[in-house]
């Protein structure tokens, strides 16, 4: 039996708007501000609900046409960006 | 202190024994500011929960959330100020050996902002002038130069909306600045002060000045304007903000800043936010050092300038 995807979602306590193209978030909890690039803002949106790593980098391939393994690496530093700033949920 | 009468600021209808800014038509006030005979001993704490404090300097002001829509605003060494949100009422306690004299200046701003921002409004640290019938407000920490600048264009021909605290409010028709107190607090090293003339010295050893005042209750906000005095370089710079720093800005200029509380600060992310979308934020760089009679003109122009011109660079004339 395989082991479930690990959900990637952002914490209810994040405030976000999309400003000139650019998502720019709060964390309500910590009162830090985060500006997401177009990757980002791109990728945004599968964020909110919950999402995968495998999803993200299919999102990311879809829009760029960029290799399975280069969109791997940029989700990777993506999410590892976000869970620096305290701006995603424990894995559930 | 006098017989309690009814001021029009920021769209309020405020009932206070001082004289805090120009007569309302209303008959029946929004917001009643009353004084306790007794003293309050600061010394003592207050119980309740915190809601903000002032991000720059913790020991000037705390407010607490003390009971269901009452806040309690302490504002160190000066009054202790309960604030009852729903019923529009503000009783000011003055603090036992406080500087009492300080009460009417902060009534008729601190105060009300705090009451504003608790009412979820929008409340800037801003001046703002009046240009071709439309609002410019300037955004900056005390020092910065925006009562300065506001001074200099009303001796241009700009007509003065408020000082020190802008409410804002956006809706469909667009975004409105409220009008506040028409006079200028000037600090006695304002460059403005050597073309104007200066009505009285305020408790906080301010200068006042009284420019002409709009005539508009509220207008429609044109532009945001953030001063930056600079060491005397010979040229005035306007350059426009991105989205993303000009609310990375606003947030740092609310008039009642360090709010803890997250729905408060959810609110005011989400109405900076929407106010970048709505009004262009420029930087004015203005040179400042060397008396130069004609930059009250210069800067006047500038503010009045285009909106849809992202950067001018132009050489102050002697």
């Amino acid at each position: 039996m395989s082991a479930s995807p690990v959900v990637i979602k952002l914490l209810p306590s994040v405030s976000w708007k999309e400003v000139d193209g650019r998502v720019v978030a709060l964390n309500l909890t910590t009162s830090t501000y985060l500006t997401a690039n177009l990757t980002g803002t791109l990728l945004w949106p599968l964020l909110v609900d919950g999402t995968t790593s495998a999803a993200l980098v299919a999102r990311l391939v879809d829009e760029y046409g960029i290799s399975d393994e280069v969109a791997a690496a940029d989700v990777d530093a993506f999410v590892g960006a976000l869970r620096s700033a305290e701006l995603l949920a424990d894995p559930a | 202190m006098s017989q309690p009468r009814i001021c029009r600021l920021y769209g309020l209808d405020v009932e206070s024994p001082y004289d805090i800014g120009p007569p309302s038509s209303a008959t029946e006030p929004n917001v009643v500011v009353t004084v306790a005979d007794e003293c309050v001993d600061q010394s003592l704490e207050v119980a309740g929960d915190e809601l903000a404090v002032d991000p720059l300097e913790p020991s000037r002001f705390v407010t607490l959330a003390v009971g269901d829509g009452q806040l309690l605003h302490r504002i160190h060494s000066v009054a202790d100020v309960a604030i009852d949100v729903r019923a529009g009422r503000i009783t000011v306690h003055p603090a036992v050996g406080g500087r009492h004299e300080l009460i009417p200046l902060l009534a008729g701003a601190q105060i009300l902002a705090v009451y504003l921002t608790a009412l979820g409004h929008l409340v800037l640290h801003a001046s703002a002038v009046e240009i071709d019938g439309r609002a410019v407000g300037l955004v900056g920490d005390s020092g910065s130069g925006k009562s300065t600048l506001a001074a200099m264009s009303c001796t241009a021909g700009a007509r003065m909306v408020s000082d020190d605290v802008v409410r804002v409010m956006t809706c469909d028709d667009g975004v409105m600045a409220w009008s506040g107190p028409r006079a200028l607090r000037l600090r006695p090293t304002s460059r403005a002060l050597a073309s104007v003339e200066i009505a009285e010295v305020t408790a906080d050893e301010r200068h006042l000045f009284a420019p002409d005042p709009t005539s508009s209750d509220v207008l429609a906000l044109d532009r945001l304007v953030l001063p930056r005095l600079v060491v005397e370089n010979g040229v005035l710079w306007r350059r426009r903000l991105s989205g993303e720093r000009a609310l990375f800005a606003l947030l740092r200029y609310l008039r009642i800043g360090g709010w803890t509380d997250p729905v408060t600060a959810a609110e005011h992310f989400g109405r900076c936010a929407e106010l970048v979308e709505r009004v262009p934020v420029f930087v004015l760089e203005v040179p400042w050092g060397v008396d130069r009679p004609r930059l009250g003109r210069q800067v006047f122009e500038l503010l009045r300038e285009s909106a849809d011109v992202d950067e001018i660079s132009r050489p102050v004339l002697d």
